[in-house]
């Protein structure tokens, strides 16, 4: 995992064939929390492969955003985290940049996982002197088609770019 | 000291060292707010604990940088700018409550001024997590009722990190704590710039600021846009060194606006490297 960036707001969308079944059947799927994870349109996954160990972990503090996502004030976003808790580990980078979880939505409730992300960094942003670079990878389910978009830049910005790229609504 | 006392003493205080009994005392008066349920005043006392912690830390910076132990100054940047950090999201010190914006403007500024470049960065994958409140184990369906960063019973929660598994070590040029400093084998950093601030700057609570422009490099000077660049690439200066602005410097000027002007020890214009040799 690149452990920095210089980037301002780099956006890469580009097709994709991860859907919420295959996702069901990764092995570190929880199978104790099945019922809960399947109900959920907007999923936490794991980095595979990342570190020496291949166990799947999370950037750090995803915790912080998981717990952020459950108490997150939205009908139609039904959020969970892909991973049992005894398997949970996050993966320390200890760079001034913000990792976000993999994330996997419905297309259909998108803009609202847009909104929680922004919502999320804005509350990162406050009590910072200087900015926060950060890093959303996400894949957009819509059916059978999948796409997978990657931002890399200033956290101030995910939004606008998101939306100038118009290609979700 | 009450606790009006010492608010009105670090409020009030402009000198270079602090009382060290000051912790002490907040400690016992948090105790007792503590033991009468007083939430509030528990949490006010830790604020003043953490302002007495920032100001030593920062007091420590000048400190250092009087004495050249430009490293350590660097260390106790790092520490009063993680205090302040925690401090900030409890206590509204805008008009320069406690002095902290002045504290605050040099936090910012003064790392600047430092010749690293290059830090190390632990890699690390952490499994297990207790509350700092409550010693309860956090995971990630089950958790405890205290938010990371509030404050219970005059102490600040946070998480502690345990079953920590070592990774690796990166390079990096913007690390989360700045402590990894690299001193590779051989080179001497050049704090020149940090020796020419400390020769007018002489008082820790003294206001000053820079101003950085981006000046051409002498060799440059007078070189035509269609000369071969100096750089020895081979290709005109007008699209090389012209185009990329590596023709260019930064030049730091500082500025005392308190200061009378006879006091100043003005400098001609000096380059230096990040590196002594």
């Amino acid at each position: 995992m690149i452990h920095e960036s210089n980037k301002i707001n780099d956006l890469v969308i580009t097709e994709s064939n991860l859907n919420f079944e295959k996702i069901y059947s990764k092995e570190y799927f929880p199978k104790e929390f099945e019922e809960d994870l399947k109900k959920a349109n907007f999923l936490l996954l794991p980095y595979e492969g990342v570190n020496s160990s291949k166990k799947p972990v999370f950037p750090e503090e995803t915790m912080k955003f998981y717990n952020f996502i459950k108490q997150y004030e939205n009908n139609e976003l039904v959020g969970e985290i892909c991973i049992s808790d005894e398997e949970y580990a996050e993966l320390e980078l200890h760079s001034d940049l913000i990792n976000l979880a993999l994330m996997v939505v419905e297309s259909a409730v998108f803009p609202v996982a847009v909104g929680l992300i922004t919502n999320y960094l804005d509350r990162k942003l406050q009590g910072r002197k200087t900015g926060l670079k950060v890093k959303v990878n996400m894949t957009v389910v819509d059916g059978e088609k999948s796409k997978s978009i990657s931002y890399e830049g200033d956290a101030d910005k995910f939004e606008e770019t998101i939306q100038a790229a118009n290609q979700f609504k | 000291m009450n606790i009006n006392q010492i608010t009105m003493y670090l409020h009030q205080f402009k000198g270079t060292e602090l009382r060290s009994n000051i912790l002490d005392e907040l400690s016992k008066l948090k105790s007792i707010a503590v033991n009468q349920g007083d939430q509030e005043e528990a949490k006010n006392i830790w604020c003043l604990e953490q302002i007495y912690k920032v100001k030593n830390h920062f007091l420590s910076v000048y400190k250092n940088l009087v004495d050249k132990e430009f490293f350590q100054a660097w260390c106790e940047l790092e520490r009063a700018d993680i205090e302040l950090h925690f401090l900030r999201m409890h206590l509204d010190y805008t008009g320069n409550k406690y002095n902290l914006d002045h504290i605050e403007k040099n936090l910012n500024q003064l790392p600047k001024l430092f010749p690293y470049k290059y830090f190390s960065s632990r890699e690390s994958i952490v499994k297990n997590w207790t509350c700092s409140i409550c010693n309860n184990v956090i995971t990630l369906r089950n958790s405890c009722n205290h938010e990371v960063g509030e404050i219970y019973n005059g102490e600040q929660c946070c998480r502690i990190a345990g079953d920590i598994e070592f990774q690796a070590v990166a390079i990096v040029t913007d690390p989360f704590d700045k402590y990894g400093v690299l001193f590779p084998e051989g080179l001497e950093y050049n704090y020149a710039i940090l020796e020419n601030l400390m020769q007018n700057w002489t008082s820790p609570w003294e206001k000053w600021e820079y101003q950085i422009s981006r000046d051409l490099i002498a060799e440059y000077n007078g070189l035509g846009r269609n000369n071969l660049c100096l750089c020895n690439s081979g290709i005109k200066y007008k699209n090389c060194c012209l185009k990329t602005g590596k023709n260019l410097h930064d030049h730091f000027k500082f500025l005392f606006h308190d200061k009378d002007p006879k006091d100043i020890t003005n400098h001609a214009k000096q380059t230096f490297n990040s590196w002594k040799n």
